[in-house]
This record gives C-alpha cells, sequence and structure tokens, in this order.
C-alpha cells in the first residue's frame, strides 16, 4: 500500500517537475491532539499550570467535548463544530492527515490574520502551547472567516513559504440574518503570494456541506489574481490523493471520492473525513530573509476541508415514496371496504352468558 | 344606520367561505414563499411554518426551536441560555395571543392544504368520512400524548437518555416535513434515512404519517388537525387570547347548522348552551360555525372584546341559501 | 252510504257549500275578514284560498304524488326533490273531529282525530286527492296508534322512526338513518333517483319560504304591531296544502305590503295592546278560536311556538357539502335537533325557545293552548309555568278542544288575562 502510494507520488513528481516536499506541507487543523500524549500533556501541566494561560484552560474542554461526541470515529478528524462560535485550531505538518505532526512554528511570534465575509481583517498573535502552535478565538457572528499563516525561513540558498490557511465557519440552522451572497463569495486574501481557496456554490448558504460524488473546484491564486500551470494536490484522509494542474482562469477540479465504508449499523451520517489541498510554486527569485540569502524560492499553500458521505448512501427515495404511496394505496382500500361493509345489511347482535 | 354599523353589516353578510379561501392563500403563500420575497417573521410562529422548507419559509414552526432547545444539556437548559428558551416562547406566545386558533383555521399550511384536498373530494363527489362518537372521544386525546412526547423526548436528550438521532420527534413525524418543502421544490424529504436505526424508524414514521396524510385528509376534513400538539399546546395557553369565539346560549336554538359544518365535529358548539367561551381543544377557529349560525347574534368572534364578526339571519340566507334569490 | 232508502228515493247530495262543515269554516272566516278592519290588501290571496278550499270545497292542484304528512318531522324536502307534494293531514276542522272519534277514546287529542275522521270522509277536505302514501312519524303516542288505523282505511302508511330523545348521539344517528331510509322508500314510492341537482332545488325552494316567512316574522318584532296574529295563522295554515311557490309568492307580497306599513307608520292595534306569545297546541284553521278571542278581546299575538307555524318554518339548514349525502344529514339534523315538541323526554330547548322570543317580541303575556286529550302539552304545563313564574311573565293556560262550546267561557278567562297584563303594563310604566 505504502509502496505503491510512494510510486505514484513518484510519477507525478517527475512529471510535473516540481518537487513536492511532502513532510514540510504545514497546515491548519482543526482537531485537538489525541491525549494519549503523556509526555507533552505532563510537561504542560508541570510548566503552563502557574502560568494560568486561558489556551491552556482551554486545551483540556475541548478534548472532553472530543470524547463526549461517541459517534466520532477517533481515528479521523473531529466532526466541524460548525454550529459554535468558538473555534481552536493547530498547526500541523505532514500530509498524513491522521498522523501529521503538531508543531510550532520556527518563530512563533509570527502573526495569524483572519479576514471576514466583510474583508474585515483581524490580527492573531500565534501561540505556542508545549510546542504546538495553536489559536483559540470565537467567531464573532454566523458565516464564514479564513485564517491566514505565513511562515519563512531561507534553507540551502532557497526561501521555503508556507501558507498555511484554514476556512472557519460558524453556522446556524435557525439564523436567516445571514446575507447570502456573501457567503457564496469566496474570502481572498490579496496580500497573499499563493493562496488555495474554494470556490463556494452559487446556492452556498452555511448550512451547505460537502459530500463524497459532489465536484470540489479550488482557485489558485497569487494576490489576488489567478494562477494558471499550478499542480494542485488533493489528499484525503484515508491517503487518496490526486494532482491536477490549474488551468488559465486559476481552476483545479477534483471529485471528492467515497472513502467511508462501514458496516450498515455502524454507518454515521454526520461522519466527516478531512482533505487538504496543496498548491506549490516555484519561482526564481533572489533576497535576503533575516540576513540569509536565497536564490530561489518555493511557495506552499494549503486549505483543509471536511466532507461528509453523500445522501445517497444513506437516502431512499424509493423506499419513502413505496412506504407513503403504500399506506395511501392500503388505506385507500380499506376505507373503500370499509364504506362497501357498511352497506350490507345489520347483523344480530351476540349475546351469550358472559355477556 | 351609522357607517359602523353598515361596515360591521357589511363583514357579516360576507361570503365568508370565499373570504377565508383567499386569506388562506394569502397566508399560504407569505409562509411558505416568503423567504423568496425577504419576509422573515421570526422562529417561534405558532402555526406550521416548516424550518424544513430553508429558502421559502416566511418564518418558522415554534415547534421546532423548541424541541432543539429542550434537547439541550440540562446543564445548558437550566442555566443562563435557558433565557433562550423563555424569550422564543414569549414571542410564540404573543404571535398566539393576537390570533388565538385562528393560526390554525386561517394561516397553517398544513390546514390549507387539507382545505384544499377537501375541495379536491367534494369535486370529485366523493363522501366525506366522520368518527363515531366513540372513537372521537377516544382519538381527541392523540395530541395530547404526542404534545407530551414532543417535550418528554427532547428533555430526555438532554438528559442523555435517548439517543440524539431522536432529535426533533414530533418533525419527523409531522406531515409538515414531507410536504411543505415540496411546494418550494424539496423532495428530498420524501426519502428513507437509512443512516442509522433511529432515523430509519423515524422516517418510515414520518412517510406513514405523509401517506395516511393523504388517505385521511382526502376523505376527512382537517384530519390531521385533530391529531395536532399544536392545537393542543394553544388550547392550553388559550386563556388570555384576544381572537375568541363567544356563543350566547339563550339565543341558540341548538338546531346544529354549526355542528354541520364543523370540520372537526364538534358537538358542544351546538349542544351547549351554559358556556359562553365555546372555543374546545379541536377547533381551529375556522368560524365556519359563525358563518352558518342563522340566529342574530347567538355566535360571534371576537377581538379584545369588541365583536368583529357575528351570526346573522341576514349573513345566514345569503351564505348557505344556494338557488333563493337572496343566496344564488 | 248506500243504504235501503237511497236506493228507492235517490236523494240528491246537498252541494259541499252548504254542508255544516263548510258553515264551519265560513264562520270562522267571515270571524277573520269581517271583525277587523284594516285587514292587508295581501291577505286576500290566503281569504280567498281559505275561502275556495273549505267554503267551496275547490279543488287544490299538485304535482307528481302526493305525500301525506301528520307531523312537522316529515322533510319535505326530500318530498319535493322526488318530484312529489308534501301535504300536511293535521286537521283543524270540528266536522271531522266528530267523525274521527269513532277511532279514539274519548279524551283523546282533537287534532288526531279530525286528521283520522279527514282521511276516513268520502271527501277529504282541502280537496288535494288521495295521497299516495302518508308518512307518518312515530312522534306521540296518538299519532302513533293513528297509522294502523290509516293503514285500515287504505292508505299507505309509511312509519317514519322518531327517537323520544333528542340530545343523545344515539338518537342523531338512529333518527339519520330513519330519514334516510324514507329517502329510499319515497324511491319505491315515485321510481325516481336522488340528486344533488332536484335536492338542492327543493331545498332552494323550502329555504326561499322560510325566508319569507322569517321576513314576515321579523315584522311582528314590530310594535305596535303591523300585522295581527290571526293572520299570521292562517298565512301558515296555508302552507299545509297551498303550492309551495305560489305560497312563497303571496308571503312576499304580503312582506312587501308590511314594509310600506312600516314605513308610513301604521298601527295594526292600539300601542297598550298587550303583546301575546302564543304556544302550545297548534292552531289549525278553521280552529283558530283562541288567537281569534285573544285579537278581538283587543290582544295582538305576536309571536308563537306551535308546530302549525313557527317550529314548522323557522329552522333552516345549513350544508356544507352540496351533495346529496351531506344535504340527506343536514336534513335530518334540522328535523331533529332543534324541535321543541313535548314528546321528547326533556324539553330545556323549548323552555329556552319561549324564553328568548319573550325576550325579543317585547312579550306581556303568554297563552298555553293545551287540547284536551294532549297529554304530552298537559305534562309539559309545570316546567314551563315554573320557568315562566321565575322570569315574572305571566302565562293563561287553556285547555280546549275544536269545539265551540266553550267560547264564551273562554272569551271572559282572556279578556280578564289581557286586562290583567294592560294594568301590569301600566303599573311597570308608571314605575318607570
Amino acid at each position: 500500500m505504502t509502496g505503491c502510494k510512494s510510486f505514484r507520488f513518484a510519477v507525478l513528481c517527475g512529471l510535473l517537475q516540481t518537487s513536492i516536499a511532502c513532510a514540510d506541507v504545514f497546515w491548519l487543523s482543526e482537531t485537538a491532539p489525541p491525549k494519549a500524549a503523556p509526555d507533552a500533556m505532563q510537561h504542560e501541566h508541570h510548566h503552563e499550570m502557574p502560568a494560568q494561560s486561558a489556551v491552556a484552560a482551554a486545551a483540556p474542554a475541548a478534548e472532553k467535548k472530543h470524547d463526549h461526541d461517541a459517534q466520532v470515529s477517533l481515528d479521523g478528524e473531529a466532526p466541524g463544530k460548525d454550529h459554535q462560535p468558538g473555534k481552536q485550531v493547530w498547526l500541523r505538518s505532514g500530509d498524513n492527515i491522521k498522523s501529521a505532526q503538531y508543531i510550532a512554528t520556527a518563530n512563533s511570534n509570527e502573526r495569524l490574520t483572519m479576514i471576514d465575509l466583510d474583508g474585515g481583517k483581524t490580527e492573531f498573535d500565534a501561540e505556542s502551547v508545549a510546542g504546538r502552535l495553536t489559536l483559540k478565538t470565537s467567531l464573532p457572528k454566523v458565516g464564514f472567516y479564513d485564517l491566514y499563516l505565513e511562515q519563512c525561513k531561507v534553507e540551502n540558498g532557497k526561501l521555503q513559504v508556507q501558507l498555511p490557511k484554514a476556512e472557519l465557519l460558524w453556522a446556524s440552522c435557525v439564523a436567516k440574518e445571514v446575507d447570502e451572497e456573501a457567503v457564496a463569495k469566496p474570502i481572498i486574501n490579496v496580500n497573499s503570494p499563493l493562496e488555495v481557496v474554494r470556490e463556494h456554490k452559487p446556492d452556498e448558504g452555511c448550512m451547505v456541506r460537502l459530500v463524497s460524488g459532489d465536484v470540489v473546484n479550488f482557485l489558485v491564486l497569487s494576490f489576488g489574481k489567478p494562477l494558471a500551470g499550478i499542480p494542485v494536490t488533493m489528499i484525503t484522509q484515508e491517503g487518496w490523493r490526486n494532482t491536477v494542474v490549474s488551468d488559465d482562469s486559476g481552476r483545479a477540479s477534483f471529485t471528492v471520492i467515497r472513502a467511508y465504508f462501514p458496516k450498515w449499523f455502524e454507518f454515521k451520517k454526520y461522519h466527516t473525513d478531512t482533505f487538504i489541498a496543496v498548491a506549490e510554486m516555484d519561482k526564481n527569485e533572489a533576497g535576503a530573509l533575516d540576513g540569509t540569502p536565497y536564490t530561489s524560492a518555493h511557495y506552499v499553500a494549503t486549505l483543509p476541508g471536511k466532507y461528509r458521505p453523500s445522501p445517497y448512501d444513506y437516502r431512499s427515495y424509493a423506499w419513502g415514496l413505496g412506504i407513503a404511496l403504500f399506506v395511501i394505496v392500503f388505506g385507500g382500500v380499506a376505507i373503500y371496504l370499509y364504506r362497501r361493509r357498511r352497506l350490507k345489511p345489520y347483523q344480530e347482535v351476540r349475546v351469550d352468558d358472559k355477556a | 344606520m351609522t357607517r359602523l354599523e353598515a361596515v360591521r353589516a357589511a363583514v357579516n353578510n360576507v361570503q365568508f367561505n370565499r373570504f377565508r379561501f383567499w386569506l388562506q392563500l394569502f397566508f399560504f403563500a407569505l409562509l411558505v414563499y416568503g423567504g423568496y420575497l425577504g419576509v422573515e417573521l421570526g422562529k417561534s410562529l405558532p402555526t406550521f411554518a416548516c424550518g424544513y422548507n430553508a429558502e421559502g419559509r416566511g418564518g418558522m414552526c415554534y415547534l421546532m426551536p423548541l424541541q432543539h432547545q429542550m434537547a439541550w444539556s440540562w446543564q445548558k437548559l437550566f442555566s443562563v441560555a435557558g433565557l433562550t428558551v423563555l424569550t422564543g416562547f414569549l414571542t410564540f406566545y404573543l404571535w398566539f395571543i393576537a390570533l388565538n386558533k385562528g393560526w390554525c383555521g386561517f394561516v397553517c399550511p398544513v390546514g390549507t392544504i387539507q382545505d384544499w384536498m377537501t375541495s379536491i373530494r367534494r369535486k370529485t363527489g366523493i363522501r366525506y368520512s366522520r368518527y363515531t362518537w366513540g372513537q372521537f372521544k377516544g382519538l381527541a386525546l392523540i395530541k395530547y400524548v404526542l404534545l407530551a412526547l414532543l417535550f418528554i423526548i427532547p428533555l430526555g436528550i438532554g438528559g442523555g437518555w435517548f439517543n440524539k438521532d431522536l432529535k426533533s420527534p414530533f418533525c419527523m413525524i409531522c406531515p409538515g416535513r414531507t410536504i411543505i418543502p415540496m411546494f418550494a421544490g424539496d423532495f428530498s424529504y420524501l426519502t428513507i434515512d437509512f443512516s442509522s436505526k433511529i432515523n430509519m424508524i423515524m422516517t418510515v414514521l414520518g412517510l406513514t404519517v405523509t401517506g395516511l396524510f393523504f388517505v385521511g385528509a382526502f376523505i376527512k376534513k382537517r384530519f390531521f388537525c385533530f391529531y395536532c400538539p399544536m392545537g393542543a399546546f394553544h388550547y392550553l395557553l388559550s386563556k388570555p387570547a384576544l381572537l375568541r369565539l363567544r356563543k350566547d346560549g339563550s339565543k341558540c336554538t341548538r338546531c346544529g347548522d354549526c355542528y354541520r359544518v364543523c370540520d372537526q365535529e364538534i358537538k358542544d358548539i351546538a349542544d351547549d348552551v351554559n358556556r359562553k367561551e365555546i372555543m374546545t381543544d379541536d377547533c381551529t377557529l375556522c368560524l365556519k360555525c359563525v358563518a352558518s349560525c342563522p340566529e342574530n347574534g347567538a355566535l360571534k368572534a371576537t377581538f379584545a372584546g369588541i365583536p368583529i364578526f357575528e351570526s346573522t339571519e341576514q349573513g345566514f340566507i345569503k351564505r348557505m341559501h344556494k338557488g333563493t334569490p337572496d343566496g344564488k | 252510504m248506500e243504504n235501503e232508502t237511497s236506493k228507492i228515493i235517490p236523494i240528491q247530495p246537498a252541494p259541499y257549500s252548504r254542508s255544516r262543515q263548510a258553515g264551519e269554516a265560513q264562520t270562522m272566516l267571515d270571524h277573520i275578514v269581517d271583525d277587523f278592519q284594516d285587514n292587508p290588501q295581501s291577505m286576500h290571496y290566503f281569504y280567498d284560498l281559505f275561502r275556495q278550499v273549505y267554503c267551496h270545497g275547490e279543488e287544490v292542484k299538485h304535482e307528481g304524488k302526493l305525500v301525506g304528512t301528520t307531523c312537522i318531522h316529515a322533510p319535505e324536502e326530500l318530498i319535493y326533490a322526488f318530484g312529489a307534494t308534501p301535504m300536511r293531514l293535521c286537521n283543524g276542522s270540528y266536522h271531522y273531529d266528530q267523525k274521527g272519534a269513532d277511532f279514539m277514546p274519548a279524551k283523546s287529542c282533537s287534532l288526531v282525530k279530525a286528521t283520522l275522521g279527514m282521511l276516513n270522509a268520502d271527501k277529504v277536505i282541502p280537496k288535494i286527492g288521495k295521497p299516495d302514501l302518508i308518512v307518518n312519524p312515530t312522534t306521540c303516542d296518538q299519532k302513533k296508534k293513528a297509522s294502523v288505523m290509516m293503514e285500515g282505511m287504505g292508505y299507505q302508511v309509511y312509519d317514519l322512526e322518531l327517537p323520544n330523545v333528542k340530545e343523545s348521539e344515539a338518537a342523531r344517528v338512529y333518527w339519520r338513518r330513519s330519514v334516510r331510509q324514507f329517502a329510499v322508500r319515497l324511491r319505491e314510492l315515485t321510481g325516481k333517483k336522488l340528486t344533488r341537482k332536484n335536492l338542492q332545488a327543493a331545498m332552494a325552494k323550502t329555504s326561499r319560504a322560510q325566508v319569507a316567512f322569517r321576513t314576515l316574522h321579523n315584522f311582528r318584532l314590530k310594535s305596535p304591531s303591523l300585522i295581527l296574529g290571526k293572520d299570521a295563522f292562517l298565512v301558515t295554515n296555508a302552507y299545509f296544502f297551498d303550492d309551495i311557490e305560489r305560497w312563497t309568492a303571496a308571503v312576499e307580497k304580503l312582506n312587501e305590503e308590511l314594509a310600506q306599513r312600516e314605513q308610513s307608520g301604521f298601527k295594526a292595534v292600539q300601542s297598550k295592546a298587550p303583546r301575546v306569545l302564543f304556544t302550545g297546541s297548534p292552531p289549525i284553521f278553521p280552529n283558530l278560536k283562541l288567537p281569534l278571542l285573544i285579537e278581538e278581546a283587543g290582544g295582538v299575538v305576536v309571536t308563537d311556538e306551535t308546530c302549525s307555524s313557527n317550529r314548522m318554518l323557522y329552522d333552516m339548514t345549513a350544508v356544507d357539502e352540496w351533495m346529496v349525502n351531506d344535504m340527506v344529514d343536514s336534513l335530518a339534523d334540522k328535523y331533529l335537533k332543534p324541535c321543541t315538541c313535548p314528546i321528547f323526554t326533556r324539553n330545556d330547548d323549548r323552555i329556552r325557545r319561549l324564553l328568548d322570543l319573550v325576550k325579543s317580541y317585547g312579550v306581556d303575556g303568554v297563552v298555553y293552548q293545551a287540547f284536551a286529550g294532549c297529554q304530552v302539552y298537559e305534562m309539559e304545563y309545570r316546567s314551563v309555568a315554573d320557568a315562566f313564574n321565575k322570569a315574572g311573565i305571566a302565562m293563561l293556560y287553556v285547555e280546549t278542544d275544536y269545539s265551540t262550546d266553550d267560547k264564551g267561557q273562554l272569551s271572559t278567562r282572556i279578556e280578564a288575562f289581557l286586562e290583567a297584563l294592560k294594568n301590569r303594563k301600566k303599573h311597570k310604566a308608571s314605575i318607570v
């Protein structure tokens, strides 16, 4: 399995003449690190408790919530907490979604930028907790928010720029005061040298979910302008990956695969799989970062996303209509027969010694 | 005749069924398609403005958020967040007080659909069905059972006794969920959800009820209203309502004309000559009884104590007498 | 009939108009017409009708089969719908009362005896023809037992089963079945079908008549009265046998005249004339003895609660779905539920109705007529008297029959009663 994957990966790399530094893909995850990291946890307790960090206090709470949701498969990503305004993201590194490391940036004083639907910007300081970069925030109102991180370093004379991004959503099935048009338009960061944007569906409200079988379009943008010829790789939680080169309008299309095959009685329709879309770009540019010169640059932009099983996997019109029709026909016939029977002459009332 | 008297006479002589048909159509459009026109009456409507009709709804049936909120964890429900529940209920109550059960008889889209089905049956010439008195008394209790379950099951979810898939148990069996979205072109609620046992059972129940609804409402006037927990809920809260149905027993001849036209087969309306407030738990306040009463002032609808529609001999003759020179 | 004498000496039968029976009618009609001034012009239709039918024995034409009814409980709309004509057989003639005495015990209801006497007579007045079917609702005992007697006279009789209790659901269900079966019987009789169209037309016919009646009734709300009670009784008595459409047109014409009278401020009686509510056994022409005595003594009958007038025509049918099943059931309900006949076990409805009439018609006193032998009315007297006592309304209870023998005595009682009412009215006015 692994061999096959790496083989295909090698082929892809060869074809596209790019070097995807798989281990060096940074992305923002909404899933809390698993509990089973005793060293880190203890470490955290020893050192952070006196500090009274808000983040530290929040982290166990989030984990508790995670455990409480018994329906969630613990090996995968947590389902979206889309119904809550409270969000926490972690920076992770690696293209294996299940096992990607929780990391801190080399220089953790870098800032996170959040852009809301109206284009308003909020800056956050990234915090490093127990060697993990995380951000806990609460969204001010219902809608989408995009969160950006930029991390640069020079390696072997080459500038490595990591541009992880996350699309945060606070959705509500009862709120109607949402500007539907604004929701349908994706948020774009015009200051980002490379960005992957998921194209929203024209009728996409807060409640729309991506499901297996859907076609998802990614736009590759640089400073808000579409970029052609950039390879975009979609990597799912179960390890499936595919690379498509962006077309003239910067678009790369994927059909979301079905990767959820449980037994019937274990099926969860809210089962959520995670994917990440990775775009990479090499640029010949020279400069210096903090005094270290470089002659070329490598940009990696990521965008994680979630998808659910297709309703066609568990919903059946045939059964639904069949049952309704059966009841209608059966009921209709029963009433007809009852009415017919009522026309028959009256029969004697039975009386016996028990009466 | 003063102008007020002239207006009153005109109102009392109105061709009531026609008036009601158009009013119902208006409210149907408002609640089922109003969303497309930007109508938003909130989430606490005391009528079946189905929330599953996500795009078109012009407001939302209160039972949906109510069940949602009842399913909160008890910790949350009995905390400050519980205030949200209270404000929701108060909004619902204010809406309700204005029209009382008139929400059922004039506004409810599910009720309107049933009235349309009755018209279709009438065109086909198929006779209606009625319950026997024994059946009536027994079946009338179902709505209270449904109302109790509507609270108990979500509360049980919040208490951790029931599976979360059981949330909104009444919505799952309500024919509004399957039928109203269809009017906005959404047929997806006609499916059975096999994703879990509970979902499967609830959707099977839901579509069974939908099937029963079509058969029942076709041969029985306002079939579903007789079992509607919203109607039971209304009745329990109806004490301070503004729109009321009143009867003057001394003017009643017990001719039973009102009972004849009653979609809900309420006998009290004709037989009870002692009670002044004659609205019962099965009543939908459609006011057809007032329109069909030949005795001046025996039945009347009042709003905040002011009579707005009163039974009159003249109005009765105008409405009821097909083929007579006065009645057409 | 034909005996030995008539075989030898053929007797020329005297013309009907000179018979004692015609004389009875003539005398009553003369009183009704000539004892009063200012009779409405349009009443002449009814005076002439009764003169032709009751005094001259002229024929009343009818369409289709003739269905006799012995009570208001027989749904006339159904009879019309089958293309037949209903005729109310209840009779008010003293002549027939005596003839019918053979069938019933001595102390029996005059009305039943007169009906039997009429049916047993060679010449039936009103002369409409021999009923093809007599519908006899099972109401009071005397009418129930009359069934077999009528059959013995060679009539086809249909017992329309009426429950004894009208409040219960069982009674309603039972009565609906009865009415449906009656419809089936009428289909057998006429060979026609009951359709939506013809039933609707029949109901329209009746309701137009009812609307005319109600309009007339509403004119009687006016004080001082626009029309006398004796005329109103005559109008509703004509409904028993007259062609319904002609009758309705005549009443509508009368109503127009009353409307004119109202505009011109006409008074049919003096302003202080006591207003009387008439209840109990039904006055049927020519036995309008009691209402006539009241009005000759200066009172005015402003409304009534009797099955020859108000109870017969007042209650109207409402239908939700104009389909045969609903129309027939609605009719059934109308003929049972609002009925204030004393044959039912309870009779709260009658008392409520009486009190409502007293209130809305500004009634000063009530005259309660009970035919000697009409047990149900006699038995109900107590409860009604109690109710009026409580309400502070004076009531005169009169037990009488079709004979004119007690006229003098009744006249004295009525004059005294009316005098008392007048004094009471004066007293009340002076207090105010």
